[in-house]
């Protein structure tokens, strides 16, 4: 890298404890010239070209905005650089740019965006009586793992199960889209026309940067002591509900 | 070892040598392709340029064939239309309205439904195993799933044929039918490594390959720069699909590829009981085109829908459906993905996804209390689809955050699982309709015993490959993968939709050259089997 110019996508605030500043001074937006013309444009306009909300209602956009952070583990303070991702969601939904299926225990996606939303306010509302976005951090964390781990198979309206995948699909997709968010965890993003030379373990580009903190398995429980032995943790999920410890076989 | 020169090749197929010198499809090609008019009685039009479409576009047009493709989707250009990025290549899918049910609903969209010129092999990963011999009489074998009426013999030239024209790169192959493949091996990147290592470990055997990626000269098509973006569309040109492998060579034989056109319905002569043509929407007007021979190719959901929604006097309810088999015996793989974690970087997102495989598993074994079996390949999710996995094991928040950290600490295996043909697994009609009018699909999928077995049996090898491997911690997420059937082949009109020739029984110039002829899928990835099959159809078709 002969010249270095400063990051065009700052860092997003994460504490080393929550998995932040594992790959010092990566970013990705350096790399930006060697890609192709039609992926510049497409990650531009995620990064500066996001319409205005048009399909959120306020009180949905409010909700929206703080259920995809929470979900997505994102919180920050005044000045901080985030991602937008109740704009991004957003115009997904405005411009009905979906998988198109449907599970036919629900509505379009869009439809169970509205009533998803409608129905997580209520529950804000009837437990703590204001907003969801009125709420504690907690008492929002709360109120979504409440649907996480809904026993029945209704919440309100809808399948709970479905609701869980169908905000999960959406927050990940916004959120691991977002070059900030590449930085956090080593991804190199576009790869065209460069591609890879260092194929293998434990083999890196000239320009990509090891991770500071190779040991830091955030499931590995006895963390820092450095001994798993031969006890693999195994863990399965499905519809995006589960969560099952690992049985440790 | 095939024996085939690259001349004999390029006698047959000259798509690669027909690319530009970046292995793209020349504009000229496209602003010089031949059009027909409505009016014009071709020789047979083809619904969907996919793998099956595109193919027999190719081979009919070599026949001399006046023969035209109604795509719905778009004619690509990939440099121009596709990214080297996974959020903005959502338009490479099927994503029109589609509902799914049943006690185990199965998500389409990315995963496994295609739209435009090239179908969904512009976004599969790129292995093309082919099936096994077994796989076409497991009822008479094994007392499940259903026999062919066609024999892995009879296919495998269409294998060979179809192997060097994509071409396939990959180590001589053990299992099967052992063959070899008309391409070397391509390099490992730390997925495949991890795979190998923890095959080796374990005591099963491992195999580079198969995969539709040349790895040498061959045409004008780019070497692979291994950057991991083959489920997004190849932009290098170096992954085989048939907007690259078929569709060159068709449109110099004087085909037409007629893009954005969706077919709506399939019109029949009441009084000779044969098909006319096609009614389509282009440009938001309703047209029709007149064909000897209609062939319908666009997979496992728009071909049963296609042919629901055509009815008429003589067929009440839908095209071919007088035995109540248009969209029965639908499959998808099971297709459980089990991660492990290492203290080493493995970058999976580095090399293609396609890299290494194993068919050990792949046949019945008699001491197990299932039957048939599963395959096992490398697949190296990208981050989006990374946090699937994180979040399917009940991960959100600050939580789910710091376990994405550790992306590049992770590898990642697929398996594919010989799912039965059920008949209850099908698509209908469903109430809703889409902006044309016209009912949309429901799928629904239900599995049976033997396919949960199956899933936690393949499961339990990616463990034990990953653990073999060093990994500390492994996860798995519980998924599906492919489509086949829903108007699969059969000996006689009670059980089945079409013949060994693709032919549909009910109307002698009616056509099914997709995987929804498939009556068994094996644990291979079905690419290459359509192809064959739609490659076999055409000489029949052609030879009749």
């Amino acid at each position: 890298m002969s010249e270095r110019r400063a990051p065009s996508s700052r860092a997003l605030p994460l504490d080393p404890q929550d998995g932040g500043g594992r790959f010092p001074g990566f970013d990705v937006m350096n790399h930006e010239k060697h890609w192709d013309t039609a992926t510049k444009a497409a990650v531009h306009a995620r990064l500066h070209g996001q319409p205005a909300v048009r399909f959120f209602t306020q009180l949905e956009e409010a909700t929206a905005k703080c259920l995809l952070d929470r979900l997505v583990g994102q919180r920050s303070a005044p000045g901080d650089e985030t991602v937008d991702l109740s704009r991004m969601v957003d115009a997904r939904l405005a411009e009905n740019q979906t998988d198109g299926w449907h599970y036919d225990t629900m509505p379009r996606d869009s439809e169970a965006w509205r009533a998803s939303l409608k129905a997580l306010n209520e529950d804000a509302h009837d437990r703590f009586g204001k907003d969801l976005s009125e709420c504690t951090h907690e008492d929002q964390c709360e109120l979504i793992e409440a649907v996480r781990t809904w026993p029945d198979d209704r919440w309100h309206d809808l399948p709970p199960a479905q609701v869980w995948s169908l905000w999960t699909r959406y927050a990940a997709t916004a959120f691991y889209s977002h070059p900030a968010v590449w930085n956090e965890i080593g991804f190199d993003g576009p790869a065209y026309p460069r591609g890879y030379k260092a194929l293998g373990v434990d083999k890196r580009e000239p320009f990509e940067v090891r991770d500071a903190r190779p040991n830091d398995d955030p499931a590995r429980p006895s963390r820092g002591e450095g001994d798993a032995g031969h006890d693999t943790r195994r863990a399965t999920g499905q519809s995006g509900r589960q969560k099952q410890g690992g049985d440790g076989s | 070892m095939s024996v085939t020169t690259l001349g004999e090749v390029r006698e047959r197929n000259e798509s690669a040598w027909l690319l530009t010198p970046r292995g793209a499809l020349d504009p000229t090609f496209r602003q010089n392709m031949r059009r027909y008019d409505d009016e014009d009685e071709l020789d047979a039009v083809i619904v969907g340029a996919g793998a099956g479409g595109a193919t027999m576009l190719q081979r009919l047009a070599r026949y001399g064939w006046r023969v035209a493709a109604l795509e719905a989707g778009p004619f690509w250009d990939p440099e121009d239309d596709w990214v080297s990025d996974e959020a903005a290549s959502h338009q490479l899918y099927w994503t029109e309205p589609r509902e799914i049910g049943g006690s185990d609903p199965v998500p389409l969209g990315s995963n496994n439904s295609g739209r435009g010129v090239g179908g969904s092999m512009v976004h599969y990963a790129g292995y093309t195993p082919r099936f096994h011999p077994s796989d076409f009489h497991t009822l008479s074998a094994d007392g499940v799933g259903a026999d062919w009426p066609l024999s892995y013999p009879e296919l495998r030239p269409y294998y060979e044929r179809i192997e060097e024209e994509l071409p396939v790169a990959g180590e001589y192959w053990p299992w099967g039918d052992p063959h070899g493949y008309p391409h070397r091996p391509h390099p490992v990147g730390g997925n495949g490594e991890v795979f190998l290592r923890g095959a080796e470990r374990a005591g099963i055997e491992a195999k580079v390959g198969p995969v539709a990626i040349p790895n040498g000269r061959f045409g004008h098509r780019p070497h692979c720069i291994y950057r991991g973006f083959c489920l997004q569309g190849c932009k290098v040109n170096a992954k085989a699909s048939p907007l690259i492998t078929h569709i060159p060579d068709a449109l110099a034989h004087g085909a037409e590829v007629r893009p954005d056109c969706m077919v709506t319905g399939i019109e029949m002569d009441a009084f000779t009981g044969r098909a006319t043509g096609v009614h389509y929407v282009r440009d938001g007007r309703e047209r029709f085109q007149k064909a000897s021979v209609v062939i319908v190719a666009g997979y496992s959901i728009e071909t049963p829908r296609l042919l629901l929604n055509s009815t008429s006097p003589r067929f009440p309810d839908g095209l071919c459906n007088d035995f109540d088999l248009v969209g029965r015996y639908l499959m998808v793989q099971g297709a459980p993905q089990t991660a492990g974690r290492f203290d080493e970087e493995i970058r999976m997102f580095k090399a293609p996804p396609p890299e290494v495989s194993t068919e050990e598993f792949y046949e019945t074994d008699p001491t197990k209390p299932y039957k048939r079996g599963f395959s096992i390949q490398t697949v190296s999710p990208l981050p989006i689809t990374w946090a699937e996995h994180v979040m399917a094991q009940g991960h959100w928040g600050a939580e789910f955050r710091n376990y994405m950290s550790d992306y590049v600490h992770w590898a990642c295996f697929g398996a594919l699982c010989e799912f039965l043909p059920l008949p209850e697994n099908r698509v209908t009609l469903a109430e809703e309709k889409d902006r044309h009018g016209l009912p949309i699909a429901h799928f629904a999928y239900n599995q049976c015993d033997n396919d949960k077995q199956l899933v936690d049996a393949a499961t339990k090898v990616m463990e034990r490959l990953l653990t073999a491997a060093g990994a500390d911690e492994t996860i798995t997420i519980k998924r599906y993968a492919h489509l086949v059937g829903g108007a699969r082949m059969a000996r006689d009109e009670q059980h089945g939709v079409v013949d060994a020739d693709c032919r549909t029984f009910a109307v002698p110039n009616l056509y099914i050259t997709d995987g929804s002829v498939l009556p068994t899928q094996g644990s291979a990835n079905p690419a290459l089997t359509i192809m064959a099959v739609a490659a076999r159809a055409a000489d029949r078709l052609a030879q009749r």
